[in-house]
């Protein structure tokens, strides 16, 4: 398992195999990016895991409930930030 | 945030919508007003929901903080009975899949290409070329869709390809403001040849080949109107043959001006 491309470019950033220009280096920190296969949760077909928790507006989301019995998207994203 | 702006299209279609942090909820409400996000983001601060789930980021340790606990990133798509019938998964944690390829998965219905490249009508097959989105909004994938329609009777090859035949391939020219993926070529289906017995592996009718791209954002200022374009370029080459007779092989460029768009910005405070 080789390092991941990283270029720095004239402004300070960092590239990555994309070309995508971004402030942290890849392979460090928010950009560690894996290399071979990784876990992605339930595979297609699995049941997916009900979750309970708070939403911005303070209300407590119940997964499986709120959708109903309609189709949903569930987006896993590493930070509001950055 | 992409997601928010295409809210009106999920709910049109009564798929659900929901967003997962590892952050605490202040700073998602804080989030929230800033790009005046009304979709539901759920907060996930000691990681819980992603370790349920099974996505925790696994090349980063407890000495990582504060990035530790972060998911590697992605989208599932759930069925009406809950089950998972898609799932987005990247192996660079800043490239996602569009929301149009989320509802696509969601709903099942095609995404219709919107863009057309004009191309000089070909001998025999029919050439489209077209991007399934009305501009490239930064770090997320849509596709290039590239179509050939091959008359009845003639078919394209795919690989493996015979010695001396030409297979169906098509290269997007290298841009430092795009990335892509590798092509996405349908499966074959065998024919054989009468007299050798030889095997080939063939296209019929219409034959439609996927290249996820994306745009790299941070590398274009916007002009003085505010828009801002890349020229999506490249070349399709394939070689149509009936069962009597191979056509000369094909190469055909095309060309597609394409409105791309940075990150988003906060949304003024209102006063």
């Amino acid at each position: 398992m080789g390092e991941p491309s990283a270029t720095q470019h004239t402004s300070g950033w960092w590239l990555d195999d994309y070309g995508i220009l971004g402030p942290y280096k890849p392979g460090v920190g928010p950009r560690s990016d894996p290399r071979q296969a990784f876990p992605t949760g339930p595979a297609v077909g699995d049941a997916f895991p009900n979750i309970v928790s708070t939403s911005q507006t303070g209300s407590v989301i119940d997964l499986h409930s709120d959708r109903g019995a309609g189709p949903a998207v569930v987006v896993f994203s590493r930070a509001t930030l950055w | 945030m992409e997601l928010q702006s295409f809210l009106p299209a999920f709910e049109a279609a009564g798929v659900s919508v929901y967003v997962v942090f590892p952050e605490p909820l202040e700073q998602l409400a804080s989030f929230a007003a800033d790009y005046a996000i009304t979709l539901p983001l759920l907060a996930d601060p000691d990681s819980e929901v992603i370790r349920e789930v099974g996505i925790l980021n696994t090349t980063l340790t407890e000495d990582d903080a504060p990035f530790y606990g972060i998911p590697f990133p992605g989208s599932y798509v759930l069925g009406e009975d809950g089950r998972v019938v898609a799932k987005f998964f990247e192996q660079n944690s800043l490239v996602r899949a569009h929301p149009d390829l989320l509802l696509q998965a969601a709903t099942g219905k095609e995404i219709e290409p919107v863009a057309s490249a004009p191309v000089s009508p070909p001998e025999h097959v029919e050439l489209e070329v077209a991007l399934n989105a009305e501009e490239l909004p930064a770090f997320l994938l849509r596709d290039l869709v590239v179509t050939l329609r091959v008359p009845a009777g003639q078919h394209l090859y795919g690989l493996p390809v015979s010695e001396g035949l030409v297979a169906t391939s098509v290269d997007i020219d290298e841009s430092k403001y795009l990335g892509m993926q590798p092509a996405v070529l349908p499966p074959t289906h065998p024919m054989v040849l009468m007299g050798t017995g030889e095997t080939l592996h063939v296209y019929e009718g219409d034959v439609t080949i996927r290249i996820p791209v994306l745009y790299n954002a941070y590398r274009i200022k916007p002009d003085e109107s505010g828009a801002t374009n890349i020229e999506l370029t490249g070349t399709v080459r394939w070689q149509s043959c009936d069962d009597h007779t191979c056509h000369i092989p094909r190469t055909e460029t095309f060309s597609i001006a394409v409105p791309v768009r940075g990150p988003n910005v906060p949304v003024a405070a209102s006063g």
